[in-house]
């Protein structure tokens, strides 16, 4: 079945289950709804219409998806198809949770002597509007999941069907923890509450808090479980997917234990530094900050654990492995670790660049702001600019120190580390935000004062001169660091590389017209310098022993499609790197490349050896269209602004 | 990091400025008093001091004499119920420009951020004191929250028209 007609099958199947199902409940509801006054014959005839047109839409659409999966083994297996079963049993069962989660909280809302409305879930609902949701999404769930273990059974062909239920249990995994944290918040929060205020607030914490964590522990246990058991199935550890996980769960409990912990030290700060605060105030203020941080504090000390075991088991070599395979799988592990320690670094940095902002502000309002009257704003921002510091100084120095150690390692793992492109992003990255950062405040300088020069001074020209000075000095530290950081690298990766480069000798094999010869060593020395090259003509038979020790031979396309006896043995018995040009020869045809110059070949051949000099792999020719690289663009764009609004979104219930 | 010297040397720049912040703060706190009133700015700078110590008999003595003065339990509610909240700003007085008996004075008021990682904002607004017939400098007009808006506004006593 084409992949088109399969998409609109499955996608009207889902759509006309989900309006049958709905449309049922809807009834059932109305149904059990006795007391109701009013509205009842519309809830029925809306109820009935949905059934009404979605049975025959959805009987027509999903027996034809059965019956391909039946003819066609290709078809069961397809991706869509777990797509639409996983999604379905995603959907139905998700639906099914939260109506419990509703009554559960409802009832918790009540027994505690609150007003249903004040439940976070279902505050207007009934018994049986719940038990109905539950009971048809359980039905529809029970007849998905059948369908699904008569799929599994006939043994799916390929990974689709393993790669969607991967991803259903990790979506079930996420949904439960953040029933777990959320709720654990809320009982935290509520303390707090219970010990600082008066009113019925602290009861409606708890019974939300007991609610959450009633339904959404036993699902993580349950589906954690699950996921740590599947394990000993090496595509389950070694998957892309679980890793990602494993990393935004970290990183999320990072940056919210971060922010939390900054607004906490705020307001202790705030109450240290003198500010009029009854004990209860204090209480409700450091209330929601302390039950954000402590849950998601054990949050990202556990799944960095995990993390941590899942980068053990990527990088897991056998017990015969060869030293070279031992280091190659070590400093995989390090790449691995280091997107961690750089996310961490650059939170910190920016936390501290901030912090030392308001830290300065403060000392130039409090020395030079004319006859300045301390206000209580003043003792906000020091507490504000400590708070920051107090946070993000520790926090940088824990994740930058471990890089600076690595990037100063002699040796392979330094090499590595220095090189390594998330280095050279970040450094980069803040390269340009300080020099950016410099430039603006530099100009807004100039710009107060060729002001006061031409007769318009600014108000208050000294102290708001000083703020921008002052900012244009943090760019400027912040640049000058990192631009020390980048040129020490760069000296002892230069250095490095020319040492590998000098051990690596190369021999180009070369037809008798001396074209093939010179691109090569034009664009070998272009590339690196120190590289070793000699060139031997082959219609002058195999190289001697001296030549051929070379760690890599370079060979014209032409000489492998019709090579000389002596040159065949020769290049079978080599035993260092062969790499082909694909130069043109009569009768032969290359399926990549053909089409080059031998320029284009030579430069590309140069690129091959430096990689192999430098202990890395030849990359792959590179196939996407760069219409490929510009969604992968916005793309990611795409994502950058979905991150900043879920940032965005914690700090405003952190500030709140 | 021992041999990273510029890292020590920031490091040590970040504990001198935290130190330097935390020795101004209390020097200023315990430091600050009332000062003399024979300009503009003192006058300002007495009304607001008398305002952060809730001495509200002191900064109402500031206030100018003319029609629709608030009176004395009228101007203390404003800020004891937090209609004006002085807690939530810090004042900067710029030199003032004086004009037969009148005066305007650049002041920056100073407003908080939310919390550790954002930052505050200022506005630079005026202030006006007039010269009563002793040479006294008494504020005339403050923005808020230094001030209510409808001090010196007539109250309109008229009854509200009946709709047709």
């Amino acid at each position: 079945m084409p992949t088109i007609r399969r998409l609109y099958l499955y996608a009207v199947s889902f759509v006309s289950l989900e309006t049958v199902l709905w449309g049922a409940i809807g009834l059932l509801r109305s149904i059990f709804a006795g007391e109701e006054i009013g509205g009842s014959v519309s809830r029925l005839a809306g109820a009935l219409s949905l059934i009404l047109v979605g049975i025959p839409v959805f009987l027509l659409h999903w027996l034809l998806a059965q019956r391909g999966a039946a003819r066609d083994a290709q078809d069961r297996s397809a991706r869509l198809r777990a797509v639409f079963l996983y999604g379905t049993l995603l959907a139905t069962l998700v639906a099914a949770a939260q109506n419990l989660l509703a009554l559960i909280a409802r009832s918790l809302t009540l027994a505690l002597g609150a007003d249903a409305w004040q439940a976070f879930l279902g505050g207007s609902q009934s018994l049986a509007d719940n038990l109905v949701a539950v009971f048809l999404n359980a039905v529809i769930a029970a007849y998905i999941y059948t369908v699904l273990r008569g799929d599994w059974q006939a043994s799916p062909q390929g990974d689709d069907f393993l790669e969607t239920r991967r991803l259903y249990n990790y979506l079930w995994m996420l949904y439960s923890l953040a029933l777990v944290v959320f709720g654990s918040q809320q009982l935290l929060n509520s303390l707090f509450s219970l010990a600082g205020a008066v009113g019925g607030m602290g009861r409606v914490l708890i019974a939300n808090g007991i609610s959450m964590l009633l339904v959404g522990t036993p699902i993580w246990v349950f589906t954690w479980t699950l996921i740590q058991r599947s394990l000993f199935e090496p595509p389950e550890a070694l998957s892309t997917l679980r890793l990602v996980i494993l990393y935004g769960l970290t990183l999320a409990g990072a940056i919210t234990v971060l922010g939390a912990s900054g607004t906490l030290a705020y307001q202790i700060l705030r109450f240290l530094l003198g500010e009029d605060m009854p004990a209860a105030t204090l209480l409700s203020r450091v209330g929601s900050p302390f039950s954000l941080a402590l849950p998601f504090g054990v949050v990202w000390l556990y799944y960095r654990r995990a993390l941590d075991a899942g980068i053990r088991t990527l990088t897991l070599t056998g017990p015969e492995a060869t030293p070279a395979e031992l280091q190659a799988a070590e400093l995989r592990a390090a790449s691995l670790r280091r997107v961690y320690h750089y996310v961490l670094s650059l939170l910190g940095l920016g936390a501290t660049f901030m912090g030392l902002h308001l830290l300065l502000t403060f000392l130039i309002d409090s020395l030079v702001g004319g006859q300045a009257v301390f206000g209580s704003a003043l003792r906000d921002n020091l507490a504000a600019s400590l708070a920051a510091l107090v946070v993000g100084l520790p926090l940088w120095l824990l994740a930058w120190r471990p890089l600076l150690r690595e990037a100063a390692l002699p040796g392979e793992m330094g090499d590595h580390a220095r090189r390594s492109t998330l280095r050279k992003g970040y450094l980069f990255l803040v390269l340009f935000v300080a020099v950016i950062g410099l430039m603006f405040s530099a100009g807004a300088v100039l710009f107060q004062l060729l002001s006061a020069l031409l007769g318009d001074p600014p108000p208050d020209l000294l102290a708001g001169t000083l703020r921008l000075v002052e900012v244009m000095l943090l760019f400027a530290l912040l640049l000058g660091y990192h631009w020390q950081t980048l040129r020490a690298d760069n000296r002892l990766a230069e250095r490095a590389l020319a040492r590998a480069h000098a051990q690596f000798p190369v021999l180009v094999l070369a037809p008798d017209n001396g074209e093939f010869a010179n691109h090569l060593v034009v664009a070998l020395q272009r590339e690196a310098a120190e590289l070793p090259v000699a060139a031997h003509l082959y219609s002058q038979g195999a190289p001697d022993e001296t030549l051929s020790a070379a760690r890599a031979v370079i060979l014209p396309g032409e000489l492998l499609a019709k090579p000389s006896e002596a040159m065949r043995l020769w290049l079978q018995g080599f035993n260092g790197a062969r790499l082909v040009v694909p130069t043109s020869a009569p009768g032969w045809h290359w399926i990549f490349g053909s089409g080059r110059t031998l320029t284009a070949g030579a430069n590309r051949a140069a690129r091959a050896v430096r990689h192999l000099a430098e202990g890395e792999e030849v990359p792959p020719p590179r196939e996407a269209s760069p219409w490929m690289e510009l969604v992968y663009i916005f793309a990611a764009l795409f994502a950058a602004q979905l991150l900043l609004g879920v940032v965005g979104l914690t700090m405003s219930l952190l500030t709140r | 990091m021992k041999e990273d010297r510029f890292l020590l040397a920031i490091l040590a720049g970040i504990g001198l400025l935290v130190l330097a912040a935390l020795g101004l703060f209390f020097m200023r706190q315990q430091g600050q008093d009332y000062g003399p009133e024979d300009s503009p700015e003192g006058v300002l700078r007495n009304y607001i001091f008398a305002l952060e110590n809730e001495d509200y008999a002191r900064a109402y003595s500031y206030l100018y004499e003319a029609a629709n003065k608030p009176d004395f339990d009228q101007f203390q509610r404003a800020f004891l119920n937090q209609r004006l909240d002085t807690a939530n700003a810090a004042v900067q007085i710029g030199e003032a420009r004086r004009n037969n008996g009148e005066a305007i004075v650049p002041l920056v008021i100073i407003h908080p951020g939310s919390g550790p990682f954002s930052e505050g904002y200022r506005e630079t607004v005026n202030g006006q004191l007039r010269q009563n017939a002793e040479g006294k400098w008494q504020i005339s007009s403050l923005p808020y929250p230094l001030w209510e808006w409808n001090w010196y506004t007539p109250a309109t006593s008229e009854p509200a028209k009946p709709l047709p």
